[in-house]
């Protein structure tokens, strides 16, 4: 009889939890779901009640050339700033995990500072910096701005997959008359490709979104969460909306493959080192 | 002679790792050191400064300093911030929480998909995030006229935008994935054993999981909890966008007095005193951490 209560109670908290984790995923995809609903409303400007659905707007949208400017400059600034964080980011995490050096922990906090510092502070910092080079405001300047973030979190991210690496396939390699770069070529390389796109993918889609720091250093520069802010202080066209669904859509698809990618890689690898 | 040709080929091979060593993190090194050491450093410099009519005047004053602790809103706009991150962060335990049990110990093989699901909302730009929630708080925003069309309320709520609520709405919504990533992780790595254990020996769920549960996952709590709240205390875009620009919080002070009172000097003092509070919490969660992780220090 109190087996079957116990039972029937962790039934019950089971339903509870399971209800309760529907509601988190509907608080986390709501928005997403009105942003997209909002992108086909027919009127220009877009509120409730919705009595008329357009796909019209995707057109309008391609055809601003303003938006599609700006949405070509972030793209073309993150893709510079994921590389240039990656490539920052690995040997110097490799380093990190796998060599004992001195003053470590200086090292650590100055390479992970950028974490956990303001994003607004970080942004007035380098607004002071560029007084001594104002040329570089603009492109360069944002670039260089989210270089400084990404490759913080590249590297975190790393050093923790180089920690867990097998060293020993090194070692044997070396033993078998390898030199440095034929291990790094051969080895490191291939058994780090998925930690290495991961990296790159998070680096990029921070440095696609982000506002702050690259507002700060932009001078006549638009990226697009520029120009989605500047649009948000005024009557917000639902140009803007079709643009950002179709954003987010591919965001959350790159983010969900990619990760459930990665899991997958680990799976097999944690397979085939216990077979 | 053999020995010696030994001892110098392992130290030329020493020398060789450690050339390599340094080559690999000197990039990244000068990087930080460039664009993140010395911008803070001219940060702090400038808080010394003075300035007159719109420039800034090389100085040794701690008037910025004095200013701050003097002047009332500021006080203000401080406590707001601190208010708000804490509420922040505390809604995001609650709600987290039972979230990341329910990923790490309940979903089965739906696991990967259920964490993946929480985080992605996270990697979309906040600027859209924010925009998405006018959308939804707006006067005559979704929730409102769901409400109104309900029967619930007569008039559509006023307060939801443009108001602390929204911020913390706005911002509860951005560091919900941030706090359940940690809380998963620690979650994850409890010994079913351990909570079986518990109750073998007569504790009820509640026991089990205020004496077992609660105290293993602490680390990801206090992980958790420092990112909500140091987040939330410099966050910017959020209430300026959501909170309505009748109370600043910190961070709109420290934009205001860069941009539109052109004021660095003292911009750059609240953001060292912003900097200074972060420090100091990162120090104290640090060692909280250490306890809780059982680690000795």
């Amino acid at each position: 009889m109190s087996t079957n209560q116990a039972a029937a109670g962790a039934s019950g908290r089971r339903m509870a939890l399971g209800l309760y984790a529907t509601l988190i995923y509907l608080f986390l995809y709501l928005p997403i779901a009105v942003i997209i609903l909002f992108s086909f409303d027919a009127k220009p400007i877009p509120g409730l009640p919705i009595t008329e659905l357009t796909t019209s707007w995707v057109g309008e949208m391609l055809r601003d050339q303003e938006l599609v400017g700006s949405l070509l400059t972030s793209l073309r600034l993150a893709i510079i700033s994921a590389l240039l964080s990656t490539l920052l980011a690995m040997p110097a995490a490799m380093v990190l995990a796998w060599q004992q050096i001195r003053f470590k922990s200086l090292v650590m906090a100055m390479v992970l500072g950028p974490v956990v510092l303001p994003q607004l502070v970080l942004g007035l910092g380098l607004v002071i910096l560029m007084r001594a080079g104002p040329s570089a405001i603009g492109e360069p300047a944002i670039i260089l701005a989210h270089t400084t973030i990404t490759s913080s979190y590249a590297t975190l991210i790393l050093y923790s997959r180089f920690l867990g690496f097998r060293r020993s396939y090194i070692e044997a390699a070396m033993n078998l008359g390898a030199n440095e770069l034929t291990v790094f070529r051969e080895i490191v390389l291939p058994l780090m490709r998925p930690a290495l796109i991961s990296v790159f993918l998070l680096a990029f889609t921070d440095a696609f979104g982000e506002f702050i720091v690259a507002w700060f250093v932009a001078g006549f520069t638009e990226t697009l969460p520029i120009s989605i802010w500047t649009s948000l202080r005024q009557v917000i066209s639902p140009k803007v909306y079709a643009l950002s669904s179709l954003i987010i859509i591919v965001t959350l698809a790159v983010s969900l493959v990619s990760q459930l990618w990665i899991i997958r890689q680990t799976r097999l690898t944690n397979r085939a080192r216990s077979a | 002679m053999s020995v010696v040709s030994t001892t110098d080929v392992a130290a030329r091979g020493e020398r060789k790792k450690k050339l390599l060593a340094a080559a690999g993190l000197l990039p990244l090194i000068l990087w930080q050191f460039i664009f993140f050491v010395v911008p803070v450093l001219l940060l702090l410099v400038i808080s010394f400064w003075r300035t007159r009519s719109y420039r800034m005047v090389p100085d040794f004053t701690l008037d910025n300093y004095t200013a701050i602790f003097t002047n009332g809103a500021m006080w203000r706009a401080l406590a707001l911030s601190v208010q708000t991150a804490a509420f922040v962060t505390i809604v995001c335990a609650l709600l987290a929480f039972p979230i990341a049990y329910f990923i790490a110990k309940k979903a089965g093989p739906m696991k990967g998909l259920l964490l993946v699901a929480v985080i992605a909302p996270f990697w979309i730009s906040i600027v859209m995030r924010v925009a998405a929630w006018r959308l939804l708080l707006g006067e005559n925003g979704v929730i409102n006229q769901a409400l109104v069309g309900a029967g619930l309320v007569d008039h559509p709520l006023g307060f939801l935008l443009y108001s602390p609520v929204a911020t913390s709405i706005g911002l509860i919504y951005a560091y919900l994935p941030l706090y359940v990533l940690p809380l998963y992780a620690s979650i994850e790595a409890i010994d079913d054993n351990w909570i079986a254990a518990a109750k073998d020996l007569n504790a009820g769920p509640f026991r089990a999981f205020w004496e077992v549960t609660l105290p293993l996952a602490l680390p990801g709590l206090i992980v958790g909890a420092v990112f909500c709240f140091i987040f939330g205390l410099g966050e910017f875009v959020t209430p300026a966008l959501l909170g309505g620009g009748k109370q600043f919080m910190i961070s709109q002070v420290i934009q205001d007095e860069f941009q539109r009172r052109l004021n660095w000097p003292a911009g750059a003092a609240i953001a060292i005193v912003l900097l200074a509070i972060v420090f100091v919490l990162l120090a104290v969660s640090m060692k909280w951490f250490r306890k809780a992780s059982g680690e000795q220090l």
